[in-house]
């Protein structure tokens, strides 16, 4: 017997109420009917309109939920501004100088959005090049870890409250004369100067502190003692024949790289039938990017460098007639080298150049003493119109640490710079003004170590919402205007030290007030056009040679008691962060080191011998330890490193710096010290242990080192090139076989399967100039800011996803062991050697006119444009990654993950601010679609428009893709094939340096290489 | 097909002295009797199976391909191991009914339907994988030639991946109707016996009213045998071009004419691949 249920009595006696009940589907009526019902009773409503209303009310609701993609507001001009045509760029002449690099800049703003820098040509010092810093110091001005607010002992506070703080401060401290110290790293701006004149002239106890964090001091004091200037010299690289380099990582970071990489580039090219070039001679311990780009590279230890300067003195003088120095020997093979050297250097007299970026005032004197002998003041180094863009005085700084220590100063300001993190004894310059100091007030635009431990945080404008002046060589200036509107309650320090100073006037008026009278007094110019040119110059001085009157015999006495026992450390610089002041930005992040293609981190890079004798392994972790200072970093094996040292790049371990770069790497300036009176970049008797740490995971973009004995690049010697401008740059010949047992041998080039495109109208190709690439990665960063490349971490990059659409390919090369090509073995090909030549070679999208990619599609996603590019169709594409695999150049990225909007890849695309660099010409591509270098397509429709408005063709070199414009060395010629005399035709020379990359494949690229040549002679030095 | 006739020299290819009335009664019970034990397990652990599938599958689609862990070098990677796989199970599933079945193998009534059934879902789960592995697995049909408002869009032609779209679409409905057409006179039988009246009618339409006349027959065996006779060549030219997909490529190592006979080795050892 089954058991009955029910749900309550009524249904268990079925009554009629509940019967009725249940045949409706709700319970009660809808209480709407009662609503209108009750409302129509009343004479002011009607149902009608209340009906309208639901209805209304109900429709809205509905579409409001079914709205899946959120609601983004766009608001139009409703009076539009002057000269903003939306869809139109607008371009301002500014300039950048944040302590570190300096370029003149153009900057690009779409709708008032600053989104782009290209270089301003008519700067004298940069020539249009702006390095991957600068590029990407665009994405800085949008960084959301910005303040946004001034800040008032650690809280958000206002500019009232601040402002009365401070000066009341102020005014307490001059009351009783207490020390008031601004310091800065170096300023190069005059009117920035005078304002920190009128600021100490209000509160006379104040003195400006400028110290560099990369410093140079030693060689403004060098100069002191040898000619009695304190100064930097500007280097003229393209007058030189032998250039010399003593640990000076010229062409990326020291003092102004992108002036010395274009004057070095020049001296490079070998267009046109030029058959010479110069010769390049690298002295240094670590591979950096301007050693990998010499003729020849010369290893040693830090602590040897000296020795090795007062050696080629020695060497120099024999053949001068000059008296030699006391120094001590070096081992036999580099003795040869230096000897050879200094030959080089006499048969080159005026015409060499020697530079050396110890920072050592005893090391640089004897280098002056070098560069005197040889007479190249005022020919290939000018003191007369210096280089101002390292003016820290390390002797200032360590007077001011001291009485910073003793307690005697009652004020400080500190302006552009981050000592917490950048001094050798950061943490102790923190502890002192934290509780020694009255008034701590910093500048920083966003959070850095030293801000956060600052009284007060007066944020600064990025360099792009304010006004600027510089003046980066004497007689040379450049200025800077806003582009944007500031973006946060922010002001610009040289208003606030103004308005503290009580003279509340606007930056602007004060600077044209100073143009007026201090610069246009000298020779007239206007300031509207010096506005809009960016650039003003001075008739530059006329360079006097000069000798050196410092005595090179203390000098030499210094050096010889430099020693150094164990492994030494070596401090560097890397060409993405450089001295650490954009970490948070993620562009530089993910910039592959040009050396070891590391990216998002820094490590321990040694020898091959020495990993090999120590038994240590990439990835391992490793605690370094020099004193009382020790990190724990992982292991890089890197080639070219000089046997017995081990280097580390500053930069990376920010804790106070933004998401992006909190906790990234270890901080190296604690291994730097103030000893000497300088700031020493090395260290010595450094302990390295492995750890019992797990290997550390390192995102590498290349994992290979060597090209396996393919022709990828092609490179010959100075010497063979000029007895065959073919030489290295063989054809490949494919063996075809005709009739029976006959066989031709032909080029790849001239068997086709298809017939060839019509390229009516334009048809766009590029060179490389292998011999002009030094590999500085500036048209990585451009490529990123052009494109909207997006950034993944470096997880993805761990996983070789990183989306760059252009990449610097670096390959190592020595002479082949022939006993090893007999074994074939393949893998041990792959081990480069201790000591290698390096090569760079960028790869983008060749653009093939045989595409492989094209005809694997089955979507015809990706297809031949009527202009020679290979173009992607992003709507179309399904993502079947096809197109990728059957790339040979491998230059294809796939958007694996959303990049944009996604809490996973939390860097500039995943809030709102991060994304006003987008550029609004560039579609941002969504998941699951493939993408690639598109020859900056939307710069080619932007250039045919404009000149189909007025009615004319293009002109050749009117259009350049964003890598072209950006490199610093003008390595890629971008130009139409279809017109005769186009830049692009010139260099096309496939009897000379000419090819394709991967020829025998017949792609028909219309991107080409032109082979390198080193200015050696094969097999007559190691 | 085959009658009481057995061949005096050999053993017969069914024991037990059973009559037909017993063999249908033997090949129905699955059908008409309830599940057992052994069936639930399996049909609950193939559920599972599935649902996890599904789940792993909503997840990729949620988040994007890149949880597959391929990369920029290695474009394609498990999918296409996978893909390769399925393809090699199906073909030697119709390998076995559809040659035997030319070659006139009565032995092959044994195991036939499960071979054949095995060709469909293998090919389905090989077609999965493709399907899936792509960046935007919701514009998939775009890779069939269908008309489209999306203007003078159409697919490419040259695409071995569109070849591959063909030679699927072709196996897999060969290899369906190849199968259908053998169920049908069984399907017919179970309509036949059928007390309810619903299923009857269902098995009735299945069975296309096959009523097992001498007609039927006779275009049943006509039918297999074309049918066998354009699955013996698919097979090959589907495997090959399923390895024209590395073959055409220029990519060093992929860029090889072996390919097509690897292919067919595996057609043979499905166990074998992947070399």
């Amino acid at each position: 017997m089954s058991k009955k249920y029910w749900k309550g009595v009524e249904e268990l006696r079925n009554d009629a109420e509940f019967v009725r009940l249940k045949n409706n589907e709700f319970y009660e009526n809808l209480p709407l009917d009662q609503v209108i019902e009750k409302k129509a009773q009343d004479v002011n409503t009607t149902p009608r309109r209340d009906f309208l209303k639901f209805l209304g009310f109900s429709v809205a609701a509905a579409s409001l939920a079914a709205c899946e993609a959120p609601v983004r507001k766009t608001i139009p001009y409703l009076i539009r501004p002057d000269q903003i045509t939306p869809g139109i760029a607008n371009w301002y002449a500014s300039s950048y100088f944040d302590g570190y690099d300096y370029c003149s800049v153009i900057v690009k703003t779409r709708e008032g959005r600053p989104i782009k820098l290209e270089g301003n040509p008519l700067n004298a010092v940069t020539k249009g090049g702006v390095n991957a810093r600068v590029q990407a110091s665009i994405l800085s001005l949008y960084d959301d870890a910005r303040y946004k607010t001034p800040i008032s002992g650690g809280n958000p506070s206002s500019w009232e409250v601040t402002d009365k703080a401070i000066i009341e401060k102020l005014t307490a401290i001059a009351a009783k004369g207490g020390k008031i110290r601004i310091l800065s790293s170096t300023i190069i701006s005059p009117s920035t100067k005078k304002v920190i004149a009128d600021f100490a002239a209000k509160y006379p106890t104040t003195k400006h502190v400028v110290y560099d964090s990369v410093s140079a001091s030693a060689m403004r004091q060098a100069n002191q003692e040898s000619f009695g200037l304190n100064v930097i010299p500007s280097y003229n690289f393209d007058k030189a024949n032998v250039i010399v380099a003593l640990d000076a990582d010229f062409l990326v970071n020291w003092i102004s790289p992108v002036e010395h990489a274009r004057q070095y580039a020049e001296t490079r090219k070998l267009n046109g039938g030029k058959k010479s070039m110069s010769r390049h001679i690298q002295v240094e311990s670590a591979l950096s990017v301007t050693g990998s780009n010499a003729d020849l590279r010369i290893p040693v230890k830090p602590s040897q460098q000296g020795a090795v300067a007062a050696n080629l003195y020695n060497a120099v003088a024999a053949g001068t007639g000059a008296s030699a120095i006391a120094a001590s020997a070096l081992d036999a093979e580099t003795a040869k080298k230096i000897a050879s050297v200094a030959k080089e250097l006499l048969e080159n007299k005026g015409k060499s150049l020697v530079v050396c970026g110890v920072n050592n005032t005893a090391i640089q004197n004897v280098v002056n003493g070098i560069n005197s002998l040889l007479d190249n003041y005022g020919t290939t180094i000018d003191l007369d119109n210096a280089n101002h863009l390292r003016q820290g005085s390390d002797t200032d700084l360590t007077a001011f640490l001291d009485e910073l220590n003793k307690g005697e100063v009652a004020a400080v300001f500190v302006y552009n710079s981050n000592p917490v993190y950048t001094l050798p004894n950061g943490a102790a310059f923190a502890q002192d003004l934290t509780k020694k100091v009255e008034l701590s007030v910093s500048f920083s635009d966003r959070p850095d170590e030293t801000s956060a431990v600052c009284n007060y945080v007066s944020p600064d404008h990025h360099a792009f919402e304010s006004w600027s002046d510089a003046e980066p060589r004497t007689g040379i200036y450049s200025v800077g205007q806003p582009t944007i509107a500031p973006l946060f309650s922010t002001r610009q320090a040289e208003e606030s030290l103004l308005l503290w100073s009580g003279n509340p006037t606007n930056f602007h008026d004060y600077m044209a007030a100073y143009w007026s009278s201090a610069i246009f007094s000298k020779t007239s110019g206007s300031w509207n056009k010096v506005l809009q040119d960016g650039v003003f110059e001075l008739p530059a001085a006329v360079t006097k040679n000069y000798k050196t009157s410092a005595n090179l015999n203390t000098a030499a006495e210094t050096i010889g008691k430099m020693s150094a026992s164990g492994f030494e450390l070596v401090i560097y610089e890397k060409v993405g962060l450089g001295n650490g002041q954009q970490a948070n930005n993620p562009w530089l992040q993910e910039l592959p080191d040009p050396i070891s293609k590391v990216t998002w981190d820094n490590y321990i890079a040694v020898s091959p011998k020495d990993a090999r004798e120590k038994g240590w392994k990439q990835g391992n972790v490793v605690t370094v330890k020099a004193g009382t200072i020790s990190v724990k970093a992982p292991v890089v094996i890197q080639p070219g490193q000089a046997f017995g040292t081990a280097s580390l790049a500053i930069g990376y371990g920010r804790t106070v710096a933004g998401r992006v770069a909190d906790n990234r790497g270890v901080n190296a300036y604690p291994f730097t010290s103030l000893t000497g009176g300088n700031i020493n970049m090395s260290v010595g008797g450094v302990d390295i242990q492995k750890t019992a740490d797990e290997d550390y995971m390192l995102a590498a973009t290349q994992t290979h080192h060597t090209m396996m004995g393919r022709a990828i690049v092609k490179e010959t010697s100075l010497a063979e090139y000029i007895k065959d401008p073919k030489a290295g740059n063989e054809d490949e010949l494919l063996t075809i076989k005709v009739g029976k047992g006959e066989e031709v041998k032909k080029k790849a080039g001239d068997l086709n399967l298809w017939g060839d495109f019509d390229n009516g109208n334009h048809h766009w190709g590029m060179s490389i100039d292998l011999n002009s690439c030094i590999g500085c990665g500036a048209c990585v960063v451009a490529c990123t800011a052009e494109n909207n490349v997006s950034v993944v971490g470096k997880d993805e990059v761990n996983r070789s996803r990183e989306m760059h659409w252009i990449r610097i390919d670096r390959y190592y090369s020595s002479d082949a062991d022939p006993k090893e090509g007999e074994s074939g073995d393949i893998k041990k090909m792959e081990d480069p050697s201790d000591m290698p030549r390096v090569v760079f070679q960028p790869v983008m999208c060749q653009h093939c006119a045989h595409a492989p990619c094209e005809t694997v599609c089955p979507v015809i996603a990706t297809s031949h444009s009527s202009e020679g590019l290979n173009q992607m169709t992003y709507n179309r594409c399904v993502g079947t990654r096809y197109c990728a695999n059957n790339c040979p150049y491998k230059v294809r990225r796939f958007n694996w993950f959303r990049y944009t909007d996604n809490p996973q890849f939390d860097f500039n695309m995943n809030n709102d601010l991060g994304k006003m660099v987008l550029n609004p010409d560039v579609v941002v591509r969504s998941r699951g679609v493939m993408e690639k270098c598109s020859m900056c397509v939307q710069r080619l429709q932007d250039g045919k428009l404009t000149a189909k408005k007025e009615g004319r063709k293009l002109v050749d070199g009117e259009v350049k893709t964003a890598c072209a414009q950006s490199c610093p060395t003008h390595a890629i010629t971008f130009g139409d094939y279809n017109i005769p005399d186009s830049e692009l035709n010139k260099m096309w020379n496939p009897d000379e340096r000419s090819y394709h990359l991967l020829g025998e494949l017949n792609v028909q690229p219309n991107v080409y290489y032109q082979t390198k040549v080193r200015n050696i002679e094969e097999g007559k030095e190691a | 097909m085959s009658g009481n006739h057995e061949s005096e020299v050999r053993n017969p290819l069914i024991l037990g002295n059973k009559t037909y009335h017993q063999m249908t009664e033997d090949i129905c019970r699955p059908i008409e009797g309830k599940a057992n034990k052994y069936w639930w397990v399996s049909f609950v652990i193939a559920f599972t199976t599935m649902i996890w599938g599904i789940t792993c599958l909503s997840y990729t689609i949620g988040t994007g391909i890149g949880s597959w862990g391929a990369n920029k070098t290695v474009g394609w990677a498990w999918d296409i191991t996978n893909f390769v796989w399925w393809i090699g199970i199906g073909h030697a599933g119709t390998l076995i009914s559809a040659i035997l079945l030319l070659f006139r193998q009565r032995w092959r009534m044994s195991i036939n339907r499960s071979a054949e059934a095995m060709t469909i879902f293998a090919v389905i789960c090989a077609g999965l994988f493709p399907l899936f592995h792509t960046g935007r697995p919701w514009l998939d049909y775009w890779m069939l030639p269908l008309p489209n408002q999306f203007g003078s869009l159409w697919v490419n032609f040259n695409s071995p991946l569109l070849w591959d779209v063909f030679a699927i679409s072709t196996y897999f409905s060969v290899s369906l109707v190849f199968w259908y057409l053998g169920l049908l006179p069984d399907l017919a039988t179970v309509r036949d016996r059928c007390v309810n009246p619903t299923k009857r009618f269902i098995y009735g339409l299945l069975s296309f009213g096959w009523k097992g006349t001498a007609r039927d027959w006779h275009r049943f065996e006509e039918v297999s045998l074309v049918l066998a006779g354009l699955s013996t060549p698919l097979v090959l030219s589907v495997h090959t071009i399923v390895s024209f997909d590395f073959a055409t490529s220029i990519v060093p190592g992929w860029h090889t004419t072996i390919f097509r006979l690897i292919s067919l080795r595996e057609r043979f050892s499905p166990d074998l691949q992947w070399y």
